[in-house]
């Protein structure tokens, strides 16, 4: 369903109202499943067609209480940050118009769960789906061959402030062979209810390297140093981002599900940024992996967030 | 029963009135959306100038073109839109000539330009749509990348919405043109002196 402003502000509402569930989102992959996963087909499904882009979103009618009348403030407000958001990337986009974000993380994805890799799935092969979300698993499951179908639904954008870039997924494994489909938990998606033998979200975030950074902090500045050499920078941030993702979810099919994922105590705890559409929050989960500089922090949810 | 002050009264009956608004309006899509994109009668102005400027037009399969929500956009008439928009180029100076042209074939039909489409897309920032259009120029060697883009508030989510956006980032994209066809025809019309 698209999102016009009309029904934006009942969304806000209900997603509001639905923070406090506390449920993890993991779906842990069940130690019973590895061994009938002999060929697993992966799938790397986006949305959009070029880097994204996203605003601080404005608040006011949140802020006064509610009202249409500040809800339309709010949206103008925002209308116009998107406008001006947009105007900036362009300059990025050109730089990246030879640059398949999907081609490039379907290949990384490839390597990383080649036959022989530590974890407990194997990729027979990765193909891209273009303009689909998870409202479409059923269909993107339908024709692949194999005892199972990873599909990864990503997501890439720059932050507000053209700072950071930023890589969203959620994957999920889904039951093809029978004898996994007795293991799967059926879950909906769309219009379908999936067999889902696991799932989980991933974010990692990239900032620009510490050279090329304009100390004036501008946006137009900043989106000129990720196009700088035709998008040197934000290759590098979308190829290191989908990397990422990839070790995050080996590491992630052979951890065991809990019924919760908070730290285990003060010392496992870290901060870590999540990144919204609209929006960022500050966050603390449990730090679960350090790896190259970098921090793997879960969330409560058992969400599994990349960072410096 | 617990009293309300009036200002409560007002945002409940607000939030009310917005979320029936909402309910009626926005109803629950579900699959693709078709945006029809129809060429504006308006830019249909016929130019009898006798310098012919031929555009040599590479077809691209555009199955879809974004998505809002969770539902694909289909872009229905794009390459209809794209050549009358293209014909509508046309000045006092010279008329533009667009040939459909297939890259696989050995001797495609000597042009002045060649266009293929190279990114067309709608897509969500926040509560707002940008439409999205990239257009690859080839002249004499050269390629050049016109990109147009128009962002605006995302009213009613519909597909005449969403296709106002393509057509006006295709519009914003093909101004980008001009120069490019006021220079193609300054060296064809300068050719036969050179001969």
């Amino acid at each position: 369903m698209s999102t016009p402003l009309v029904s934006t502000t009942f969304t806000t509402l209900a997603l509001l109202l639905l923070a406090g569930c506390a449920t993890p989102y993991r779906n842990a992959l069940r130690s019973a499943a590895a061994p009938q996963m002999a060929s697993t087909v992966g799938v790397v499904a986006v949305a959009q067609h070029e880097i994204g882009t996203s605003i601080n979103s404005s608040n006011m009618a949140g802020a006064m209480g509610g009202g249409l009348l500040f809800a339309l403030v709010d949206a103008a407000a925002n209308s116009t940050s998107a406008k001006r958001t947009e105007g900036f990337a362009a300059n990025l986009r050109q730089s990246l118009l030879d640059f398949s974000f999907e081609r490039n993380a379907a290949e990384v994805l490839g390597k990383r769960f080649a036959a022989g890799n530590p974890s407990p799935v194997s990729l027979s092969t990765v193909v891209v789906a273009k303009d689909k979300t998870s409202n479409d698993l059923a269909e993107l499951v339908a024709p692949a061959k194999g005892d199972a179908v990873l599909v990864v639904f990503a997501k890439y954008f720059l932050d507000p402030q053209f700072t950071t870039v930023v890589v969203s997924a959620e994957v999920v494994v889904v039951a093809k062979s029978p004898a996994l489909q007795a293991l799967a938990n059926k879950q909906r998606y769309g219009k379908t209810d999936v067999p889902v033998l696991y799932r989980n979200g991933f974010q990692t975030t990239w900032a620009l390297p510490a050279g090329s950074q304009p100390t004036d902090n501008k946006r137009d500045n900043n989106v000129a140093a990720w196009a700088a050499g035709n998008g040197q920078a934000a290759r590098s941030a979308l190829l290191s981002a989908a990397g990422e993702i990839a070790a995050m979810l080996q590491w992630d099919l052979g951890q065991p599900a809990k019924p919760d994922y908070k730290p285990a105590n003060k010392n496992s705890r870290a901060g870590m940024i999540v990144y919204y559409d609209g929006s960022h929050l500050a966050m603390r989960g449990a730090l679960v992996h350090t790896e190259g500089g970098r921090t793997w922090v879960q969330n409560a949810d058992g969400r599994l967030y990349g960072q410096r | 029963m617990a009293n309300v002050e009036p200002h409560q009264a007002r945002i409940a009956v607000h939030c009310a009135a917005g979320f029936a608004l909402a309910l009626v309006l926005v109803g629950c899509g579900s699959g693709p959306m078709t945006m029809y994109l129809r060429p504006n009668e308006t830019v249909h102005t016929r130019h009898t100038a006798a310098q012919e400027i031929r555009i040599g037009l590479i077809p691209t399969a555009t199955e879809t073109a974004g998505v809002l929500g969770s539902r694909a956009l289909k872009p229905q008439g794009l390459d209809t839109l794209l050549v009358t928009r293209l014909e509508s180029l046309s000045n006092h100076q010279y008329r533009v000539v667009v040939l459909r042209q297939d890259a696989t074939l050995p001797n495609p039909q000597p042009t002045a330009l060649t266009i293929s489409l190279a990114k067309a897309y709608v897509q969500q920032v926040h509560d707002s749509k940008s439409g999205v259009v990239v257009l690859n120029v080839e002249q004499a060697g050269r390629v050049s990348h016109l990109r147009g883009q128009s962002t605006g508030l995302n009213w009613w989510g519909s597909s005449e919405e969403m296709a106002g956006a393509l057509t006006d980032a295709l519009d914003r994209a093909l101004k980008q043109l001009r120069p490019l066809l006021d220079a193609a025809a300054t060296a064809e019309s300068a050719q036969p002196a050179q001969h």
